[in-house]
């Protein structure tokens, strides 16, 4: 078996030039389908280790919504080995609440609500059994673990169609990170599910709730994205969190949290051989997937109108107009990203006429966020108080019909491209960001695209950008979302 | 666009955080406490080998990097927000807008603006409490025009008037929504509850920010910008001794040598008020119980920061974030803080939000969990597993040249003697159990929290559990436009 799996290595080493940097990357892939990226810099004393999973709110839907993100919190809980002192005296309270919670469900479903005394007195069972269970429990030995052996940005984070697990080592203790990960990719537990449940949920009422820019945000995305599942919000919605089951989460795991759906990079100071070998040795030996993994075949229609999310709530009054762009590597992606810099930061058009010249908005600023299936041009403005948005979307337009007529002067141009030259090279420093565009490209069709980007905006003509605004910024397509502050509204009468 | 929106809107949450496959493991370990590792071959870094000090009395902090064409620079200034004068609160932020927004003598600010986006020159000034930091990076190629205009920005602002009125619109709308996020209106409330009458407490408005005038700018220029009041750091892709020549001859040009004095005026910790509740209706409390600690150097400061790691710091393994979040299910996050403070005292406070109907049973679980504590003391795995987190992760701080100067920097800013990281490591080892439970005893009596919360107060306010009532403590509620008064 053995034998097999190392001729089966992908290998590609190379030295990959941008910037007259030279930035030595390894990579191959394991026959089990887990991908691995090493970029070396001997001149620091850490490793940046990172695991990724292409799989996050994309791949969920009605009823699932928010199950990466729940994952996320439960890596954190252990595996048989890890965060338990006796994994088969825990099972029998985890099958236990298991029913407890499907007979909830089995109420919800029949009308219930959640202060049903019947719903209140079931999970009150499980918060006892919970309590038994904590017996056998090693509370939070993976977060302990690492951070005693020196770990830090300890964390994880989950997106649309990315997942990721984080931690900095010291470079002579990556091998933990092998340890570690292997284990959770194999034999993870959902112990503890019901009460982390819990905390998603006021996870939730924090970020959502009490912050209404976000549940702005929220809705205006959904707006956005009539079908596509980037409408379904990372976290997830209440009303499924309350309803999350563990066997629900076993599927969802199955499914995705494999090594032919993962990627390990390694940033920093590290033997790639002794690497290569002990990943071999972790990682090898884990199979694939059962059931190949689901595309997402849904794309977006083209939008046969305009639509208009006006929310009220107390925060900022705001105007974001949105447009559909191509998916990531379409060739226009990079112009809408020069039309980005020429409109947007605190040079562009829209901050000189909006803020400097006609004083209606307090900031402006544009975002070409591309992705794969499709991604979105948004330009945004902060108002102030009393500002008509509907005068704001008249100048922003009069400033895209330029745009959509006159090339940039040179001047611009020059700006715009040393601008995102400067953020390229800038972001070679950080180890982590490195490991992190990689996986970001990688799952958006290969990770060597990382190192073409730069290449393709210089390549990038100035009469290009007519033609690309033209063909994506279009009114008659455009969704608007309006926050509306109305005490910040009275006060400008 | 605004990174926060953009951030939000990717829907992509960074956030803390079974299913089983049969896969045989051909482990090593049976449990990576098992494991074992090579010896680190790795010192922590001196920063005096950084360090120069210029004719002109500049401490400067400077380090060659030649991995990416790229420079970084910081100037570290003796100023901020503890200089405002009452009625003026506002100034030390927008001197720091100006300073970069302002133009310079010769350059009207929007050439200055076009000339920085155009080169891909970053600019930026921070005003904090107790200091003022001026950055700056750039690609190398472009050294010439980016020093050629911070001599400029630093020494020669003109401080145009058209552009202070703008700034001060700018920031009069942004007071108006500052406390949209129940967070940022607990962290305010907490510090007028703690430092009760005290110049920190002072929060800008509309009034104070109208009140700042050009004259004001010029002045606060005149008291802060001294050559002795300013530690530089400086490091990328240069020649030593060149970037040495270039920086004495840019810090000779500043001719300051104003008498005016900025130092900082004394801040006591005054808590008048047990219980202070921001009324909010929203679904959550915001809360935190607050101590006061001390200013540092003070020898009790590593071991009440241990005691704090084991009780709420130190991500979910803390005995709080047990209790509260894993077990409880009551909160996302909670965590409890000695704040490292070096101008005046810092506090030490746990702070934690929940449901306002769960809100008096999470304090009164906190409270049993910190009297354990107390009464219980804590492991000796528990203290080893706090110092190897604050020790093992040090490589991760002193990664590039960039991380030590500026580091040995800010650290020589605070006081701190040139041997405090290399001397860190034995300190913390050295600490004993009793000793981290002496510093616990002697700051952390539960019986004196002052207790901030931010929530709906007739929630809050109704709700008995296990003992326990905000309304025992007959707070003090206020709305949150009261705030800036209080």
């Amino acid at each position: 078996m053995r034998k097999i799996i190392m001729i089966a290595f992908i290998t590609f080493l190379s030295v990959l030039k941008a910037e007259k940097i030279s930035l030595p990357v390894e990579s191959f892939t394991l026959s089990n389908g887990l991908k691995v990226v090493i970029v070396k810099n001997n001149d620091v004393a850490v490793v940046s280790c990172r695991l990724y999973y292409f799989v996050g709110s994309m791949y969920e839907g009605p009823g699932t919504s928010g199950l990466s993100h729940m994952y996320e919190h439960m890596m954190f809980k252990g595996t048989k080995i890890l965060g338990t002192k006796d994994y088969n005296k825990e099972l029998q309270y985890i099958r236990k609440m298991d029913i407890i919670a499907e007979n909830i469900q089995k109420l919800k479903d029949s009308g219930a609500a959640d202060d049903d005394a019947r719903i209140v007195a079931m999970k009150k069972e499980i918060y006892s059994l919970l309590t038994e269970q904590r017996k056998y429990i090693k509370k939070d030995e993976i977060w302990e673990t690492y951070q005693k052996n020196g770990g830090s940005k300890l964390n994880a984070w989950t997106s649309d169609y990315l997942t990721a697990y984080l931690v900095t080592l010291p470079k002579n203790k990556v091998e933990l990170f092998y340890w570690i990960e292997s284990d959770r990719m194999q034999n993870p537990v959902l112990r503890e599910f019901y009460s982390e449940r819990d905390v998603v949920a006021e996870e939730r009422r924090m970020r959502y709730e009490n912050q209404p820019v976000n549940s702005y945000y929220e809705n205006l995305l959904s707006r956005f994205y009539t079908v596509h599942p980037f409408r379904i919000p990372t976290i997830g919605y209440m009303s499924d969190i309350q309803s999350y089951t563990r066997p629900k989460m076993e599927e969802h795991v199955r499914r995705y949290y494999t090594p032919d759906n993962a990627m390990i990079v390694l940033s920093g100071n590290i033997d790639s051989k002794k690497a290569r070998k002990d990943i071999e040795k972790y990682f090898g030996n884990i199979p694939r997937a059962v059931k190949p993994k689901q595309t997402v075949v849904t794309r977006e229609p083209v939008p046969d109108g305009e639509t208009r999310y006006i929310m009220r709530g107390d925060s900022e009054p705001r105007i974001d107009i949105m447009f559909h762009i191509p998916p990531y590597p379409h060739n226009d992606v990079f112009a809408l990203d020069v039309i980005e810099g020429v409109l947007g930061g605190r040079t562009g058009r829209l901050y000189k006429r909006l803020v400097d010249s006609e004083k209606l908005c307090t900031d402006a600023d544009v975002s070409n966020s591309f992705r794969i299936h499709g991604g979105y041009f948004i330009i945004s403005a902060s108002l102030i108080a009393g500002t008509d948005p509907l005068t704001v979307e008249k100048i922003i337009y009069d400033e895209i019909d330029k745009i959509k007529t006159t090339p940039p002067s040179d001047e611009e141009m020059e700006r715009v491209k040393n601008s995102i030259r400067f953020s390229y090279l800038s972001g070679l420093r950080s180890l982590e960001r490195i490991s992190d565009q990689i996986a970001r490209f990688e799952a958006m069709g290969g990770w060597k695209g990382m190192f073409d980007y730069t290449d393709k905006i210089i390549s990038v003509k100035k009469e290009d950008l007519p033609a690309a605004a033209a063909k994506y910024m279009i009114r008659e397509r455009q969704t608007i979302g309006i926050l509306i502050n109305a005490k910040a509204q009275q006060e400008g009468k | 666009m605004n990174k926060y929106y953009a951030y939000i809107l990717t829907a992509a949450i960074v956030l803390f955080c079974g299913v089983q496959h049969a896969g045989a493991k051909s482990k090593t370990a049976a449990h990576p406490s098992l494991l074992s590792y090579e010896k680190l071959d790795w010192k922590i870094p001196e920063g005096k080998d950084t360090r120069i000090i210029l004719k002109n009395g500049v401490r400067l902090y400077i380090a060659e990097d030649k991995t990416l064409p790229l420079v970084s620079m910081g100037v570290i200034i003796k100023s901020g927000s503890l200089l405002d004068a009452k009625g003026k609160e506002g100034l030390s932020s927008l001197f720091a807008v100006l300073m970069r927004r302002g133009g310079v003598n010769g350059y009207s600010p929007e050439m200055i603006d076009d000339l920085l986006a155009r080169y891909s020159i970053n600019i930026g000034m921070n005003s904090n409490n107790d200091s003022l930091v001026f950055s700056a990076e750039f690609l190398s190629e472009y050294s010439e025009t980016a020093f050629s205009l911070i001599e400029k920005m630093l020494f020669n602002p003109s401080f145009d008037n058209k552009i202070l009125e703008k700034e001060k619109s700018i920031a009069s709308e942004y007071v108006k929504y500052r406390f949209d996020n129940p967070e940022n209106l607990l962290e305010a409330a907490y510090i007028k509850a703690m430092y009760s009458g005290s110049i920190i407490a002072g929060l800008a408005d509309q009034k104070s920010i109208t009140a700042v005038t050009r004259k004001d700018l010029v002045d606060h220029h005149s008291a802060v910008m001294k050559n002795e009041n300013m530690i530089v750091y400086i490091s990328g892709n240069f020649d030593k001794k060149e970037m040495t020549d270039r920086l004495e001859k840019i810090f000779s040009a500043n001719t300051n040598k104003s008498r005016v004095g900025s130092d900082f005026p004394s801040v006591t910790i005054n808590t008048p008020n047990k219980c202070l509740i921001v009324d909010r209706k929203i679904s959550q409390s915001y809360i935190r119980m607050g101590l006061p600690f001390v200013k540092r150097p003070h020898p009790d400061y590593y071991a009440l920061s241990i005691a704090g790691i084991i009780l709420g710091g130190g991500g979910f393994t803390s005995r709080l974030g047990s209790a509260i979040r894993s077990d409880a299910g009551l909160t996302y996050s909670i965590y409890s803080h000695a704040e490292s403070n070096y101008t005046f005292p810092g506090t030490f406070y746990v702070d934690f939000f929940t449901k306002n109907e769960t809100s008096a049973k999470a304090v009164s679980l906190c409270l049993d969990e910190i009297n354990k504590f107390l009464k219980d003391g804590i492991t000796d795995v528990e203290l080893e597993s706090a110092k190897n987190m604050l020790i093992e992760s040090l490589p991760s701080y002193f990664r590039s040249p960039g991380d030590i100067v500026s580091t040995y920097a800010r650290s020589e800013y605070s006081g701190n003697p040139d041997n405090h990281y290399t001397s860190y490591p034995d300190k913390i080892r050295a600490l004993s159990k009793n000793e981290v439970m002496a510093a616990a005893k002697k700051y952390i009596k539960p019986e004196n929290f002052i207790y901030v919360i931010v929530g709906d107060s007739d929630k809050v306010m109704n709700i008995k559990e296990r003992d326990f009532s905000f309304a025992d403590f007959s707070p003090i509620i206020i709305k949150p436009e009261d705030i800036v008064k209080y």
